[in-house]
């Protein structure tokens, strides 16, 4: 009996190392490697403009890492853009969550923004699941949530095949049902969240129409996070943290 | 076709004809000319075959004359006067106008022959043009973009003498990094050009300006009057040595007649009567792709001069002046200074490394903001003065190499006197982190300092396809799809495991036919070998077993009744089609002959014995059916 539980815990862990491993695995690219190192020489020399330029050439080639956006947002406040350096971090965060310097240079970014104190505070839940889901990747998220699926179907046969006691085989089940639902619900919020969420890049005035001389609703300054609702011709329908909803010109917001 | 070419001729000469009465109206009868005026003569070509014409203009710039200039007796040439021409040019607001006399020239003979020099008296000042060489060949050659009669003589010259790109800078040797104006003309003569793009050239060993926008005028050279469209940029040397500029190229397209019904356009690429429209409704013209190459320029590059650099240079190479400023001169202790400083002049601005101020303990130093507007640096430098002792910003140097002067220049400005008060707002310490009142060495206390963000990252991590996520990977749905499978094939296996363990008639039933094969097996092994009794013997018992494991009957309750009994039970419940009559024959039967074999010791054939195998294979093979 003790054979065959090994042997189904062997399987079950070789098939989680080997799935994850291969689904994560990534090409390398030397040609990219080497244009990131010139750009850090220029930015070392101050020269931040032109760090910029081979910085947001990488991005163009649509290889993308978070040391890369990290870099990039350090160029833009470096020269003084602000919203595009917030832009930048936040893109950053996807990709590495619970990287300190990244941390410490967003939260500066961010005390740089005007008007800060406008900007509100979310209800104690949503700040608390954000805490939880902002410390993980989409791609961690989604392997955190496989594996919780894993260990549920896992618990719930082994339990069976081996007779386990009641009390053990039912919190087990309970604990690795929790553990999947509190994590997919949490990864659903995070998808829902962060979708279509956006930057502003430069002072906007938004309007009550998309039109150059409607009516301003509301400002924005660089660095505030808005939702983009509907894009409409060069203008997009926003949507701010009170629920203030306007039209602001799509060059002056950037999607995250 | 004749009437509509006459018609087209008719309102082309009228336009023509009325545009020029307008001009010629509106110009301008000053007795007096400034000192700009000239007298000049071109030809469109000065290469002509026997027997064409070539065209001769006088022009007067800057005002106009009333009778046409006489032209003296040439030897050789017969001149006859066409009329005036007169052109008005307002660039920017500046007026300019002249007035051109044309002549056809007819060459009698062959040879080397002069054009003189003509003498108009202006208001008693005389004006001459220079003499104008002109060479008169035998036979003509064809060349694209000639195309009309009148302009045939244009033809005998080549096409290069026509239409070329020249390459320019003022001097070859200059220095690392200093500015050289590159200037890239294209000459056109008595051709229709289109589409003419901005010229290329090759650079190695500089960096390379945009060019600016092209300008456009015309120059006489050796006498032949050229449209000249002039290209400028600025470039600057990256490396000394032996370095070579060039060749320029520039791509156009050149336009040339399908017929020579009509005239062709002979005033390069402004001709106002060139435009679209009037192609469109006169001529019928074709494009030609056409590809100019200048030749290209050796440029000696110097390093600069060891001698006499200065301890601070940092590069810059030009002419440029240096200022700086500071203000507000007034300000209270952590209140912010800004220092301006300004560089501007001729030279690569983007290489000026601007003059850094070196922190100390009066002042605390924030990242200076640099930036290039209307061709001056500008760095703006935030001083922070820690105590009202501070008096004065101390003063900046700004080096560069100057390649007129060929030295290096130094340029001091400052010190800045400042006057600085003690701040009463203790708030605004702390936004600049740092608080005058407090111990230096008081450690118990919450530590402030001055906030920045955290150095660029060396490595670049992993890299990966922008918005590319796992869970859109196809391998790793594929291992969701995997594992939910691997459930489901667990479940159902669990549950098969538990009804084998808990119902003993399902699993009889299931194990039969196994069983039975293996019995068969053994009988046609006995068939084979003919051994009757063992063959029987087995039938009897595959039989059976068979039937007590698939019916749930005890080994000694297999009778004919009961199996008659069960299987109708089954029939009934699944709605079986089989024939359970052939079935409950066939195993009466076999029960019977292995009945009389055993215990009656009749013998049979081995025919029989075939068909009771037969009849037993078919008996389960039917119960089989009737099970499933």
């Amino acid at each position: 009996m003790m054979k065959a539980k090994n042997l189904w815990t062997l399987l079950a862990t070789l098939y989680l190392f080997f799935f994850i491993s291969f689904a994560g695995s990534q090409e390398p690219n030397t040609q990219l490697t080497v244009q990131f190192h010139e750009a850090g020489v220029d930015y070392k020399a101050q020269d931040y403009k032109k760090a910029i330029e081979l910085y947001e050439d990488i991005v163009k080639t649509g290889w993308v890492s978070g040391a890369l956006y990290y870099n990039l947002g350090n160029s833009y406040l470096k020269d003084g853009q602000l919203g595009k350096a917030i832009l930048s971090y936040e893109r950053a965060r996807r990709l590495l969550p619970r990287d300190s310097d990244l941390i410490s240079n967003y939260n500066f970014a961010l005390s740089q923004i005007k008007n800060e104190g406008d900007m509100g505070k979310e209800p104690f839940v949503n700040r608390l699941i954000n805490r939880y889901a902002d410390s993980f990747t989409f791609d961690e998220m989604m392997v955190i949530v496989f594996i919780c699926f894993f260990l549920t179907g896992f618990s719930y046969f082994l339990g069976l095949f081996f007779k386990w006691s009641p009390r053990t085989y039912v919190t087990s089940i309970v604990v690795t049902c929790l553990l999947l639902f509190g994590n997919g619900f949490i990864f659903a919020y995070k998808v829902g969240q962060q979708k279509n969420l956006a930057v502003v890049i430069s002072n906007a005035s938004a309007k009550f129409e998309p039109l150059a001389d409607a009516t301003t609703h509301f400002e924005l300054t660089p660095g505030w996070r808005v939702k983009i609702l509907t894009p409409e011709g060069e203008w997009v329908k926003v949507k701010r943290w009170d629920g203030k909803v306007g039209w602001i010109k799509s060059d002056t917001v950037g999607k995250i | 076709m004749k009437d509509v070419g006459c018609k087209e001729k008719f309102f082309r000469n009228f336009f023509i004809g009325f545009l020029t009465l307008c001009l010629y109206w509106t110009t301008p009868l000053t007795g007096s000319y400034s000192d700009d005026t000239s007298f000049e003569a071109s030809v469109n070509t000065n290469k002509v075959s026997l027997g064409e014409t070539l065209q001769l203009t006088l022009t007067f710039q800057g005002g106009k004359i009333d009778s046409p200039p006489e032209i003296p007796h040439i030897d050789g040439l017969e001149v006859r006067y066409l009329g005036p021409s007169t052109s008005i040019t307002i660039i920017n607001g500046q007026y300019s106008s002249h007035v051109s006399h044309i002549y056809t020239v007819f060459p009698q003979k062959t040879g080397t022959l002069q054009i003189p020099a003509v003498t108009v008296k202006v208001n008693g000042k005389a004006f001459s043009s220079q003499p104008i060489a002109i060479e008169v060949v035998n036979a003509a050659v064809d060349s694209p973009g000639a195309g009309d009669d009148n302009n045939s003589a244009a033809a005998a010259t080549s096409i290069k003498d026509r239409i070329f790109v020249t390459l320019e800078i003022p001097r070859k040797q200059v220095y690392l990094n200093e500015k050289i104006p590159l200037i890239i003309r294209l000459y056109i003569n008595g051709l229709a050009v289109r589409d003419v793009q901005y010229p290329q050239f090759q650079h190695d060993g500089f960096t390379v300006e945009e060019f600016s926008k092209p300008r456009q005028y015309q120059q006489v050279i050796g006498g032949v009057r050229y449209e000249v469209l002039e290209f400028t940029t600025d470039i600057y040397s990256t490396r000394a040595g032996e370095l070579k500029l060039g060749p320029a190229t520039l791509v156009c397209n050149l336009l040339f007649k399908n017929s020579n019904r009509q005239r062709f356009p002979a005033n390069g690429f402004d001709n106002f009567f060139e435009d679209d429209f009037f192609q469109g409704v006169f001529n019928n013209y074709q494009k030609r792709a056409l590809s100019l190459s200048s030749v290209d320029l050796p440029i000696h590059v110097l390093t600069l001069p060891e001698e006499g650099r200065p301890p601070d240079f940092s590069g810059a190479v030009g002419t440029f002046t240096f200022d700086a400023k500071a203000s507000p001169q007034k300000v209270g202790v952590a209140d912010p200074v800004t220092l301006k400083m300004t560089v501007s002049g001729a030279g690569n601005l983007e290489t000026v490394t601007m003059p850094a101020l070196k922190a100390d303990e009066n002042f605390k130093l924030y990242d200076p903001q640099i930036k290039e507007e209307n061709g001056n640096k500008i760095l703006e430098q935030v001083v922070i003065p820690k105590s009202e002792k501070v008096r004065e910003i101390p003063a900046i140097k700004f080096s560069y190499f100057d390649p007129e002067k060929k030295s290096y220049q130094t340029i001091d400005r400052g010190p800045f006197p400042i006057q600085v008060t003690k701040s009463e707002n203790k708030d605004e310490f702390k936004v600049v982190g740092f608080d005058q009142n407090k111990p230096v060495s008081d450690t118990h206390g919450e530590e402030e300092f001055g906030r920045n963000i955290v150095f660029i990252k060396d490595q670049p991590g992993q890299f990966r396809r922008i918005h590319e996520y796992l869970y859109k990977k196809p391998l790793f749905i594929s291992g969701w799809i995997a594992l939910i499978f691997g459930w489901i094939i667990l479940a159902v296996f669990y549950r098969r495991r538990q009804k084998l363990q808990t119902d003993v008639s399902y699993a009889r039933a299931l194990k039969a036919p196994k069983k039975a094969k293996k019995g068969l097996d053994s009988a046609r092994k006995f068939m084979t070998e003919g051994k009757q009794n063992e063959f029987y013997n087995t039938i009897f018992k595959t039989l059976s077993e068979y039937l007590a494991d698939k019916l749930h009957l005890s080994s000694a309750g297999v009778t004919i009744e009961a199996i008659d009994q069960k299987l109708k039970k089954q029939q009934n419940r699944r709605a079986s089609g089989a024939d359970l009559t052939n079935i409950l024959n066939n195993v009466e039967s076999i029960l019977h002959e292995c009945d009389m074999v055993r215990y009656a010791l009749m013998k049979l054939d081995s025919h029989k014995m075939q068909e009771n195998f037969k009849k037993l294979e078919e008996v389960i093979d039917q119960l089989e059916r009737v099970g499933r």
